[in-house]
């Protein structure tokens, strides 16, 4: 397949799964919304179409079975079920995962897929012959004294081994009147899969006789438990047979049969269906034929079968409506793309690497006009500084631009966590729903890509853990089925991500057990109500009593206390016993930003992320040897414990009369880093630093200053991480000299 | 070690280290610069310079001198050679801090040697050959091979204890 067709049809079919769930989901709430329903078939359909023009049989055949039962919703014949709908549901991760595996050298589950297209085909099955017959019959009306009635034969797939042939049951009905006789052959399977000694075929047969119903019934005598019989007595009279004839001229001209065929059943509706009233043989050679290679039986289903009941069936439902149009588009050519004509250009569809590249060649645009600014103030010359004063502008104009055009909707990331909270409520039969809000709240598409897991696990965590039962929700006066709430909104430039269940809440007794227990805290320790929340945050930290598929073996929080991180980002959790938790989580719009504070230690200057700074104060030697050495200072009143990044780097030479402490906080700590000098704050393109250096603790990335050097960013959290890794080692004094701090 | 091995011939671009000649296929050289302001990546160990600003893009710089045990130089007369080497499938650009860039020789098979296991007083794993051209002999750097050591050592370093030497 050429790459780039190949390339388009991955991003549409992506789009259209992502929408696919989407309004499956929102059916699941209203069943009943026959716009949802349309907008269902619809997406299904341009799937296939889609699928069908590049020649991708596996995934068009798929997709064919998935649609047939999409389109019964559609036409009211079938009830939008909770069965159904999470069978589509199931549908549509087994296409994604057809479709991925058109790159991947791994085929999708086979055995998934034809499970599933058997469900979809029991499901299709029931319904036609419920209701195609009458819509298509052909026979004439029944005249008094005659009963119609409507025979569904399904016969065992052992039958021929019993000795039986259920052509001649048919033989023996043509005998009794005249008869319809149509032909299922929805279960012929693959041809590898085909035996030829089962029987995969069933009929319906619409009777119209002069004998009693008793005489129809002995037809099948001798049957016994080789099949299923239903026979259904459609009238006694000749008013209601008839209803088929007033839509006969919607149907192909080939369907069309001699309104006077009525005793030469062997002349039927369909030319498919002729097979079925001929002799077995002959319908047999015709289903190995058909079954020969995969995309024939789809042929055969759908320029036999389908076409055929779909403009039977819709013409019986709403007569002179669309069916003589839709049934003959065969959607392996054509592939309706209606929705797709539809919609305006309004968008173009860009590759994401360009992007970075325009993102890249800003930044360095910055940095450029940075230098620039720089000498022109060494000029001094009115005209040079105009133009680069003009160039500034410019350029912020043109940054804000590129950084915009990656900004993506939260909405794709939300939609996912519905399809979640859908599937994990089901999977621990809780009632959970998830309301959302914000969801047009735009973030960095590289963010949007790295949230999505910490959201999976907040929301995992609180389906299990926060939500109660039904029972003991209604126990404790709550209403039986409980609300997430996930809400984005803008913030500066931060967003702030909320995430709230209305669960039980975060039990503060066990978390502190266990934080005692794991040698977190010490026992009896006094702790900030914030502090006992955040122990959940500490790797392999879980007060979960079972461990199920979903959580409760402790990797959860921590993980996402780190992917939090690494977005630069902050998370903070409230929690009320009996009336659920909170996170709130504060992510940076873009990646490729920074607003920094710029200092100097020794030679060189690094960057430290504005978001967690607080203030900066002096420390001058003499305060620093008031302290006997322990790394502290006293702000208004507060003790605030520093750490030396001179020392933690090593850095040679000496130290400056007067230093500078930055002050910044980390989960909702302040902690100090004390350097050599403040420079100032600056906004600054983020450089990724390496592989190479990827092993360095403390680092975080790179940026260009503005005379073309390179500034590194402090990891502020790791460097705090490791501070206190070092003191929990450094055991006994230090933990006294700890204690000297907590206390003092 | 059949990835070390030299087939065909191939330019090599020649430098020297402390008065040694070094040379390195001319296939991995993307430019040569003039020793520029080197950014010192904290908590790396010694012969590892830092990190340089190669057009926008951060480029981690290694100091071959002290890589190979070689007294360290000033410096300031120095150039770096912008190799593009390729480890576990990912390429990457590394700087190298040579004395100075001699020339481009072409080598054929002949003229080079595989390493002796003995007696170089380098990392045989980071060499290709010893090339021998009009009686004037050279350590033939397998690049790649130069980045993953270092990029090993760093791994190593810092999956040991977090910085403790510097501490207290």
């Amino acid at each position: 397949m050429n790459d780039m067709v190949a390339q388009v049809f991955r991003e549409e079919v992506d789009d259209l799964l992502s929408e696919l769930e989407l309004s499956l989901l929102e059916l699941e709430k209203r069943p009943t919304d026959k716009g949802e329903v349309d907008r269902t078939f619809r997406t299904m359909h341009t799937l296939k179409g889609a699928s069908a023009m590049l020649g991708l049989d596996d995934i068009t055949f798929f997709a064919h079975e998935v649609e047939s039962v999409l389109d019964h919703l559609r036409a009211g014949r079938l009830p939008v079920t909770p069965e159904i709908i999470r069978l589509t549901l199931s549908a549509r991760d087994q296409l994604k995962s057809m479709v991925q595996a058109l790159d991947g050298p791994a085929p999708a589950d086979e055995k998934l897929t034809r499970s599933l297209v058997d469900a979809f085909r029991d499901l299709a099955g029931a319904q036609a012959e419920l209701l195609v017959l009458p819509a298509q019959s052909s026979l004439p009306a029944a005249s008094e004294g005659e009963i119609v009635c409507r025979i569904r034969f399904r016969p065992d797939r052992e039958i021929f081994k019993r000795g039986l042939n259920p052509t001649h049951l048919l033989e023996e009905l043509r005998e009794l009147g005249r008869c319809e006789i149509t032909l299922h052959k929805e279960r012929i399977p693959s041809f590898e899969e085909f035996d030829p000694e089962l029987c995969y075929l069933h009929w319906e047969i619409l009777l119209v006789t002069s004998q009693d119903i008793n005489a129809v019934h002995d037809v099948f005598i001798f049957l016994g438990d080789g099949g299923r019989v239903d026979i259904e007595l459609v009238s006694g009279g000749a008013s209601d047979a008839p209803a088929g004839h007033d839509v006969e001229t919607a149907l192909p001209p080939s369907s069309t049969g001699s309104p006077e065929l009525g005793a030469d059943p062997s002349i039927c509706a369909e030319p498919v269906v002729q097979p079925a009233a001929g002799s077995m043989v002959a319908s047999l050679v015709e289903s190995i034929v058909l079954a020969g290679i995969q995309p024939a039986v789809e042929a055969g289903v759908e320029t036999g079968a389908e076409p055929a009941v779909e403009a039977g069936a819709e013409a019986g439902v709403e007569p002179g409506v669309e069916p003589a149009v839709e049934a003959p588009v065969d959607p392996r050519v054509g592939g309706e793309r209606e929705s797709e004509r539809a919609r305006p250009i309004s968008s173009i569809r860009v590759a994401s690497s360009k992007l970075d590249q325009l993102v890249n060649l800003v930044g360095e645009m910055v940095t450029a006009q940075m230098r620039l600014v720089q000498i022109g103030l060494g000029y001094d010359d009115p005209a040079l500084n105009a133009v680069a004063e003009e160039i500034g502008r410019l350029t912020e104009g043109l940054r804000d631009t590129a950084l915009d055009i990656r900004m993506l909707p939260i909405e794709g990331t939300f939609n996912r966590m519905l399809r979640l909270v859908h599937d994990l409520s089901h999977e621990l039969g809780k009632e959970v729903e998830l309301v959302t809000e914000g969801a047009e709240t735009e973030l960095d598409k590289t963010v949007i890509e790295r949230i999505a897991d910490p959201l999976v696990h907040l929301i995992r965590n609180s389906i299990d853990h926060g939500i109660e039962s039904p029972s003991e929700r209604v126990e404790a006066g709550k209403t039986s089925r409980g609300t997430l709430r996930l809400k984005a909104a803008h913030s500066g430039d931060s967003v702030i991500l909320t995430f709230s269940d209305d669960g039980r809440g975060m039990n503060r007794e066990k978390l502190r057990a266990k934080g005692v227990e794991r040698g977190l805290i010490p026992a009896g320790a006094e702790l900030a109500d914030r502090e006992i929340l955040s122990l959940i945050f500490h790797p392999g930290f879980s007060t979960a009593d079972r461990i199920t598929s979903i959580s409760g073996r402790g990797v959860g929080m921590d993980v996402v206390k780190r992917g939090i991180e690494a977005l630069r980002g902050t998370i903070g959790i409230a929690s009320a016993a009996g009336q659920g938790t909170t996170w709130t989580l504060k992510i940076p719009l873009t990646l490729a930003m920074i607003e920094s504070l710029l200092v100097r230690i020794g030679g060189e200057r690094y960057v430290l992320p504005l978001a967690q700074v607080v203030e900066c104060i002096d420390l001058s030697e003499l305060e620093a040897a008031r302290n006997h050495g322990r790394r502290i200072v006293q702000l208004r009143g507060a003790v605030i414990p520093y750490i030396s990044l001179r020392e933690r780097f090593a850095v040679r030479g000496a130290r400056p009369s007067i230093e500078q402490i930055v002050i910044v906080e980390i989960d909702g700590k302040r902690i100090g880093f004390l350097v050599d000098e403040v420079i100032g704050e600056h906004q600054l393109v983020i450089k990724s630093i390496g592989r190479l250096f990827r092993a360095v603790r403390g680092v975080s990335g790179a940026t260009i200053m503005g005379d073309g050097t390179v500034a590194l960013i402090l990891d502020l959290q790791q460097l705090l991480d490791e501070e206190e890794q070092l003191e929990r080692r450094n055991a006994a004094d230090e933990q006294a000299a700890l204690k000297g701090i907590a206390y003092a | 070690m059949p990835d070390n091995a030299v087939t065909e011939t191939a330019q090599y671009l020649t430098f020297t280290l402390d008065g040694e000649l070094f040379a390195m296929d001319i296939v991995k050289v993307r430019e040569v610069l003039d020793y520029t302001g080197v950014t010192r990546v904290p908590r790396t160990p010694d012969f590892v310079l830092g990190v340089i600003n190669l057009r926008g893009h951060v480029v981690p710089v290694v100091d071959l001198r002290i890589k190979f045990g070689l007294p360290a130089s000033e410096r300031t007369e120095s150039c770096i050679i912008i190799a593009e080497v390729t480890v576990d499938d990912e390429t990457t650009v590394l700087g190298a801090l040579a004395d100075s860039v001699q020339e481009v020789l072409e080598l054929s098979p002949e003229q080079i040697e595989p390493a002796p296991r003995i007696g170089c007083q380098l990392d045989t794993e980071l060499i290709l050959g010893m090339g021998t051209m009009e009686d004037r002999l050279m350590v033939i750097l397998n690049a790649d091979k130069v980045f993953s050591s270092v990029e090993v050592t760093l791994l190593r370093d810092s999956a040991a204890e977090p910085a403790l030497a510097a501490n207290c």
